[in-house]
């Protein structure tokens, strides 16, 4: 499209435009109305003068990037559109971990691609508006109609905002033809990046899903709930929170957008729940401003993809639930313990620090080795204190001799060739001292306490299943086919001297009422060598055996 | 004519001789290989009962003490030497290889005959457990005694500076050896090794007991009873047992199993 000045020509400036007194152009009686654009502009007649104009374009907006400190385009966001797929949101915020983590963490670039058909040079300004503010750009490249318009804001804590707002741009043309402000379909949010956060500690003893189950009684006074810090992952920007004994912390403040470890009670990355009381962490997130509520699958967890930085004031509720009565478990006192392959313990964080390991010092007996192909804990705490008090001795790999101890080695050595020992078939044929063989499963149901000077050597080619309602067995005590400690009961079992197998040993039981096990280890093991040395010499001679050459 | 015939007989006689030359050769050498594979069938039998007499004069002289040992055929023989094991001079060493996870028993306090343990002590104030070169790791046990009771001292040793050769939290081992303090009355110190065999050995200022006896049997078959069947070769076959006291490994720890121990 084109337009003529009156006389025909194009862009000819007219040469008598009225300056004093200002003439109020009136296209409506130009003579050569009918010859401008439609939509001219009568710049500058009075009287008999008049002109058009050459250009008529409007510039169009073609794009926009947004980019951050280091000059790295800035995607929009997307969110899920509910249907298993994602959309784009167009919402960014400076606490985002590409502005954050950028060398200018609160600088924008804009970068804006506009086109105007009579020409690029014929743009004279882009401005980006956000929040009131007018950022006018700079002419960066162009070619033909396009041109791109650059420049970049460093905001300020005086720019903080709680409300979300659109980049709107606006171009205009050396012909005053303008865009207006229009909207570019980016939203942006300059903010401190707190959010306030604040949270209780649950017993979900009784079980755990998300997102409420084993959230609604808190834990009690038994809690030992001391310290709460939330390790910041990925620098050093570590929050001590605020606790409130037994069971709360906050209000204290994360930086959105960082991933977070809650340490308790000056545990560790390996022990992050350190001495507290439970166990089977499971946290809940409940983004306050929108009311979504989650739980991360790790415990650790970036707070920022669970609350929204796009409401007024990002809050967020961090609940945690913990298994406060723990499972049974076992503990030896003045001895190791070995196996072939796995040691699976169950030292619970909850038990007092001065005999919170699997092996401790007993009557006269120091504790011992730990040493297995593997280790792992079922109550979750995998300190590396726990293996022994005060000899922390642990080695992962088997120590175990190579010679494999059998009922038959022990009843063709002391019965067949030495006479030594009596079968029987149940608990109640055993003798009071001496070796008994029991060629099949043997449950002991009932308690037996050694005489002093006395050694009992149980040698079973089955299983031995400790029954639920003994409370105290004292021997050496052999078998093929596993040990079993299991069940429940209202007392401690105490077991005076040696467990060997060829099977299993599975010391799980537990107290009747579970939070003894806190506490008080369910089955006790006290290493006892007198049953070595009192054993009658014959026996010691036997078991001796020989070595030729 | 005639001495034709005499030429004939000549002949006749030539191969003849040869023959019966041929035959005696082939004879001679079936029946001296007949002899040499009655000879070694004979001396595998004697080794057999040489062995035997042996072995059975060191069960002999364990029931009765006699060191002469005569098979019931008569036919096989033992003579029997017995000493004790004990210490040279403040050295205590068997001289023998432990394989990594075995145990070695050393110990501080005599037995007596039937087996009991007596009262007379190792009787100084520290004990070194040593291994020339051992690169791995010392489990040790002391087991003593104080009044009618027995306890345990446990001490553990790392002699390797590369720590995935080490056991956590055991101790550095200075130079060859670890040491022990002996407390009360000593009984009993084992070693275990860890990661690495060694040949290992005590030493320290006190009177070691004797740790056990040492049997060789000579066993002998043959000889005059074998001449009376027309052989001279008498076979002699030596035992050596040492028998010293041991504790079932496991008995060293609380709770041991060839498989696994589990809290569930």
């Amino acid at each position: 499209m084109s337009c003529s000045n009156c006389d025909g020509s194009d862009d000819v400036v007219p040469t008598s435009a009225p300056v004093d007194p200002v003439c109020s152009p009136s296209c409506a009686s130009d003579p050569c109305i009918s010859s401008t654009c439609s939509d001219a502009v009568c710049l500058g007649v009075c009287g008999s003068y008049c002109y058009g104009i050459l250009s008529c374009s409007t510039p169009v907006i073609t794009g926009i990037d947004i980019e951050n400190g280091d000059g790295d385009v800035v995607p929009p966001t997307t969110v899920s559109d509910g249907v298993g797929g994602t959309m784009v949101d167009g919402r960014n915020n400076n606490c985002e971990t590409t502005f954050y983590e950028s060398a200018l963490p609160q600088r924008v670039g804009f970068s804006v691609t506009v086109t105007d058909a009579d020409g690029y040079t014929n743009i004279s300004t882009v401005e980006v508006r956000w929040n009131g503010n007018v950022y006018p750009l700079s002419l960066s490249s162009g070619l033909g109609n396009t041109a791109i318009y650059t420049r970049t804001v460093d905001f300020t804590a005086a720019d903080y905002t709680n409300g979300v707002y659109p980049f709107e741009i606006r171009v205009t043309d050396a012909n005053a033809r303008t865009t207006g402000w229009v909207d570019s379909g980016r939203s942006w949010k300059f903010w401190d990046c707190m959010v306030e956060v604040n949270g209780s500690l649950y017993d979900g003893s009784s079980g755990q899903a998300c997102t409420n189950v084993g959230f609604t009684t808190l834990m009690d006074e038994t809690s030992n709930l001391s310290s709460l810090l939330f390790q910041d992952m990925g620098a050093s920007d570590d929050v001590v929170m605020t606790v409130t004994v037994p069971n709360s912390f906050g209000t204290d403040y994360l930086i959105w957008g960082k991933n977070y470890l809650p340490i308790f009670n000056g545990g560790s990355l390996a022990n992050p729940d350190g001495d507290l009381a439970g166990t089977g962490r499971m946290t809940r997130i409940v983004d306050v401003g929108t009311g979504a509520t989650s739980c991360p699958v790790a415990t650790q967890f970036n707070i920022g993809s669970y609350v929204s930085p796009y409401v007024a004031v990002p809050e967020a509720k961090i609940d945690m639930s913990f298994v406060q009565d723990q499972e049974g478990w076992f503990q030896v006192a003045g001895a190791g313990v070995k196996a072939r392959l796995d040691v699976a313990l169950g030292v619970p964080a909850t038990m007092g620090v001065t005999e919170r390991a699997l092996s401790i010092d007993g009557l006269r007996a120091k504790n011992g080795l730990v040493s297995g192909s593997s280790f792992s804990n079922i109550n979750g705490f995998n300190d590396e204190s726990i293996y022994g008090i005060p000899n922390n001795w642990r080695v992962e790999r088997n120590t175990n001799d190579s010679t494999f101890y059998s009922y038959q080695y022990f009843y063709n050595n002391f019965l067949i060739k030495s006479g030594i020992g009596i079968t029987g078939t149940d608990w109640t044929g055993h003798p009071s001292e001496g070796v008994y063989f029991v060629n099949g499963d043997l449950t002991i149901d009932s308690d037996f306490a050694i005489a002093a000077n006395t050694s009992l050597i149980v040698v079973v080619k089955g299983k031995i299943t400790i029954d639920e309602s003994v409370s105290r067995v004292d021997g050496i005590y052999i078998s093929d086919g596993g040990i079993e400690a299991l069940g429940t009961s209202a007392d401690q079992l105490v077991i005076g001297g040696m467990l060997y197998s060829r099977g299993n040993i599975r010391l799980g039981r537990s107290f009747a009422d579970p939070r003894e096990n806190n506490t008080t280890p369910p089955v006790k093991v006290f290493y006892n060598s007198n049953l070595i040395f009192n054993m009658p010499g014959k026996l010691m001679r036997v078991l001796s055996g020989w070595t030729g050459e | 004519m005639k001495i034709i015939n005499n030429f004939k007989k000549g002949q006749v006689a030539i191969i003849v001789l040869l023959v019966s030359t041929v035959l005696m050769t082939v004879g001679l050498s079936l029946s001296k290989k007949a002899t040499t594979e009655t000879k070694i069938d004979t001396n595998e039998e004697l080794l057999k009962k040489a062995f035997n007499a042996a072995e059975s004069g060191i069960g002999y002289y364990l029931g009765t003490g006699n060191t002469n040992y005569s098979a019931p055929d008569e036919l096989s023989f033992a003579d029997i030497t017995a000493k004790n094991i004990m210490a040279e001079g403040t050295i205590l060493d068997f001289g023998e290889y432990v394989p990594r996870n075995g145990t070695e028993y050393y110990w501080l306090v005599n037995h007596l005959d039937n087996g009991d343990i007596g009262s007379t002590y190792y009787g100084a104030l520290t004990l070194d457990v040593c291994s020339a070169g051992f690169t791995g790791s010392m489990e040790i046990n002391y087991f003593y005694k104080i009044g009618t009771e027995y306890g345990v001292e446990r001490y553990g040793y790392n002699f390797s500076s590369d720590v995935t050769r080490q056991v956590s939290g055991f101790a550095a081992g200075s130079g060859d050896c670890g040491t022990i303090s002996i407390i009360n009355s000593p009984i009993l110190v084992t070693v275990t090794p860890i990661f690495d065999g060694g040949k290992f050995y005590v030493e320290g200022s006190g009177t070691f007991p004797i740790q056990g006896i040492e049997i060789n049997s000579t066993g002998k078959s043959g000889g005059v009873s074998a001449e009376a069947e027309g052989s001279s070769i008498q076979v002699n076959k030596k035992l050596s047992v040492m028998r010293r006291y041991k504790v079932p490994s496991f008995m060293l720890s609380g709770v041991v199993s060839e498989t696994s121990v589990l809290s569930d």
